[in-house]
């Protein structure tokens, strides 16, 4: 007896090490190799017929088929995936919390009389051949230090079942319950091996990848082009790793205001129409979209980026919606995971509406490789990884967004420094040339020059590293409209016509603006600013206003144009260094630095520079307090 | 010189001075944005000569990064007029304050006939040279 006893202690303990064997040599490769070999270790070890390795989805709150040793094309065929048998089979074994062994589907069918879904699962075992199904439910503990800011963190990385099914149960082999259970631990800790050993290898494949990269903009002179190669190496990556179709790549651009789509293997309209790559126009964020779940990809109904899902820590992973069944990307199929801010100081500099992370990673036809490539949701591992992907990803991007400003922003200055100057020397020329021949110089010709001598000294601040900073402050009693607006009214009003032929009505200053100490440079900076602004960005063929009015605390100067007008979610980031809304982007080129010097400016003569209306019209209105006004002389 | 020339530039008021010098020799139509400037090629089919700015607002329904954030929209405007150009024979004079190694090497890449598409600086093309260097690359590509 106490030696039949001893053999069969032998033989669970060799079995198990054998199991033991199987599962620690499945662990340091990669999943999609792993996995098989873990159910194979399963079948063999309880000399079972067919063998499921079910995962609880926290994302779409379901059992969901993560591999299977035998599956049959009618189960792939099942239409929805609450559907599958195993589901049903393993929420009965994950209630009990212990292993659980059915030799009797009819009673077990009974047990459960009026529960559909277990009677259809009876029913589908039965047809399949099945006799008996077990059922070892397992989890891990959190043992990943890198997700203390998973939304749980008590949560199990890996939770699920093994279910092994008998067409005999004469083959059966026998173990006891905390032998099972043991197992089912072995099992889950080999899944989170094989998890973290591709995690590794996505870690090595993107150091390379960044390495390289960074490498290669530190020697460039066009970093979008070295972005542009990075993205592609990237999603293919992506898609290598995670085993998904489509892969897209928003990133917020160097004023946080958008988010733009950067690169992509394809994008979906509301109707499911492929959206052209040559025209990504559309796949932009606004900050105020990402917040009302308003998408270019897929409309209301099927927008994954909202409030829930980038909250203002990050922390919360992406949940899944429901989509039609008719859309090309099924249910669950698609997940888009944000990019987190890197830099925790740098989200607090942001405006309240700017985009919560930095940008979006978007992963759309997920295919397992467990059961022959069908498309399935993404399971918490997959989203995981996507994570783990996203954090890489945040500074690498960063630091070439970094690097394309600063080209953009010696591309453009020597652009702005450039194109004056060209005019100072041609127009000089010119004047010299009629000075020579006995003519007087053409008005035009001298209205150009001062014009390109505005634009080649209003570049001079823009240089500074702190534009906002105003080293030099002269105070000196000043009448607006003889000492400034005198100087450069018809100078502006020639560029006006030349640029976008419109008018300046400039009302009269006298009576309403007295004397005032101003810097007249600076002041005539910003006047000239405002209203080269608004000819830029105005209407072609309509009228600028300027009128200056006296207030209860002091004096205004309000410039009025009709243009593109700011949107209301723009207008707290106007007079941000840099700042340029997507309307002034497709109207003209530039650093998005005059707003930000001519507040600077106002605010150093203790007033300010105010967006008094948003459009239609536009009102731009600076305003001196009264303590300004020169009470000794009136030049007047 | 008498061929019509398609001025695309988005600074009207600098390029005045070269559109004045040009239209006492020829019939120039000047577009202030890269979306007319392709529409206007398409209108008029006398056109025999494209001069164009590299730096310029990206137009509506492009992606600003295959723009380079408009600093590159003339060289995607020069891709997608690219067959039509040389179908036609018409020759491009690049007018650009953007010099760069990566304009030039774009250009190279987009594999025009030799001499097709001139690039020059305009800070050192005073605007009455600019009729006599597109004269000179009309009289080859005629």
């Amino acid at each position: 007896m106490i030696s039949a006893l001893m053999s069969e202690l032998d033989e669970a303990t060799k079995r198990r090490r054998t199991f033991q064997e199987a599962a620690l040599s499945a662990a340091p490769t990669h999943p999609r190799n792993d996995v098989p070999l873990l159910c194979r270790a399963w079948l063999e070890l309880n000399g079972a017929d067919w063998a499921w390795l079910l995962l609880y989805n926290h994302f779409t709150d379901r059992w969901e088929l993560l591999a299977a040793d035998s599956i049959t094309d009618e189960e792939l065929e099942l239409p929805d995936p609450s559907a599958l048998p195993g589901s049903s089979v393993t929420q009965y074994c994950v209630e009990r919390d212990q292993p659980t062994f059915i030799d009797d589907l009819d009673n077990w069918r009974a047990e459960f009389e009026g529960v559909e879904y277990r009677v259809t699962a009876s029913e589908f075992l039965k047809k399949k051949g099945c006799v008996a199904f077990e059922c070892v439910p397992f989890s891990t503990p959190v043992v990943n230090p890198r997700d203390q800011d998973r939304p749980s963190p008590e949560e199990p990385e890996v939770s699920g079942s093994v279910c092994i099914f008998y067409r005999d149960t004469g083959k059966r082999i026998e173990q006891h319950a905390s032998g099972l259970m043991l197992l089912g631990r072995m099992t889950a800790i080999s899944l989170m091996n094989s998890y973290q050993a591709q995690q590794r290898q996505i870690l090595l494949d993107m150091d390379v990848l960044a390495g390289r990269y960074l490498t290669r903009v530190s020697q460039s002179r066009n970093p979008a082009l070295v972005r542009n190669d990075y993205l592609q190496e990237l999603i293919q990556l992506i898609q290598r790793n995670l085993d998904v179709s489509y892969v897209s790549v928003f990133f917020r651009d160097y004023t946080g205001g958008r988010i733009e789509c950067l690169a992509s293997t394809g994008l979906y309209d509301a109707d499911g129409n492929e959206l052209p790559l040559a025209n990504l126009t559309e796949a932009t964020y606004k900050p105020g979209e990402s917040r009302t779940g308003k998408c270019f990809a897929s409309g209301e109904p099927y927008m994954l980026i909202s409030p829930d899902e980038i909250s203002a820590d990050n922390s919360q992973p992406p949940k899944f919606r429901d989509m039609p069944a008719t859309h090309p990307e099924t249910l669950a199929s698609w997940v888009m995971y944000p990019i987190p801010i890197s830099d925790p100081s740098a989200a607090r500099d942001l405006p309240p509406s700017s985009p919560k992370s930095i940008g979006v990673i978007r992963c759309a036809g997920y295919r397992s490789p467990f059961l022959r490539n069908k498309q399935k949701s993404f399971d918490p591992i997959q989203v995981q990884t996507l994570d783990f992907i996203a954090r890489q990803v945040g500074p690498v991007l960063e630091t070439l967004a970094i690097n394309i400003l600063r080209e953009q922003t010696i591309s453009i200055t020597k652009h702005d420094l450039f194109a004056p100057i060209q005019m100072i020397s041609d127009t000089a020329e010119e004047i010299s040339y009629e000075l020579k021949h006995g003519r007087t110089p053409n008005l035009h010709n001298l209205d150009d020059l001062g014009m390109a001598v505005f634009f080649t000294k209003n570049l001079i601040p823009q240089l500074d590293p702190n534009p906002e900073e105003m080293r030099s402050y002269s105070p000196i009693p000043t009448l607006l409209e003889a000492d400034i607006v005198a100087r450069v009214k018809n100078m502006l009003r020639h560029y006006a016509k030349r640029e976008n032929q419109m008018e300046i009505w400039f009302e009269e200053f006298r009576g309403a603006i007295p004397s005032l100490i101003i810097d007249r440079e600076l002041i005539e900076r910003v006047f000239c600013n405002l209203i080269i602004n608004a000819i830029k960005y105005g209407d072609r063929g309509s009228t600028i206003r300027v009128e200056p009015r006296q207030v209860e605390d002091g004096f205004q100067v309000a410039v009025k144009n009709y243009g593109i007008g700011v949107e209301e979610d723009e207008a707290e980031h106007v007079f941000r260094p840099n700042y340029r809304s997507p309307a002034a982007i497709r109207r003209k080129v530039g650093n998005g630095l005059g707003l930000t010097i001519s507040r600077a400016a106002m605010r150093r003569h203790g007033g300010d520079l105010q967006l008094s209306r948003l459009k239609d019209p536009t009102i731009l209105t600076m305003c001196f307090p009264k303590q300004l006004r020169y009470q000794k002389i009136d030049r007047s | 010189m008498s061929k019509e020339i398609l001025f695309i530039d988005d600074e009207p008021f600098f390029a005045s001075r070269y559109v004045e010098e040009l239209e006492k020799r020829s019939v120039v139509h000047f577009r202030d944005s890269a979306q007319a400037g392709l529409v206007a090629f398409d209108e008029h089919a006398e056109i025999g000569c494209v001069v164009l700015d590299i730096m310029m607002p990206p137009p509506e329904g492009v992606t600003l990064a295959s723009t380079g954030d408009g600093l590159d929209t003339g060289l995607w405007v020069l891709e997608s007029l690219k067959d039509r150009l040389i179908e036609k024979k018409i020759p491009v004079v690049v007018l650009t304050n953007r010099m760069s190694s990566h304009v030039q090497g774009t250009i190279d890449k987009l594999g025009f006939p030799d001499g097709f598409v001139e690039v020059r600086s305009k800070i050192e093309t005073p605007r009455f040279y600019l009729p006599h260097a597109i004269g000179k690359l009309l009289d080859k590509w005629a």
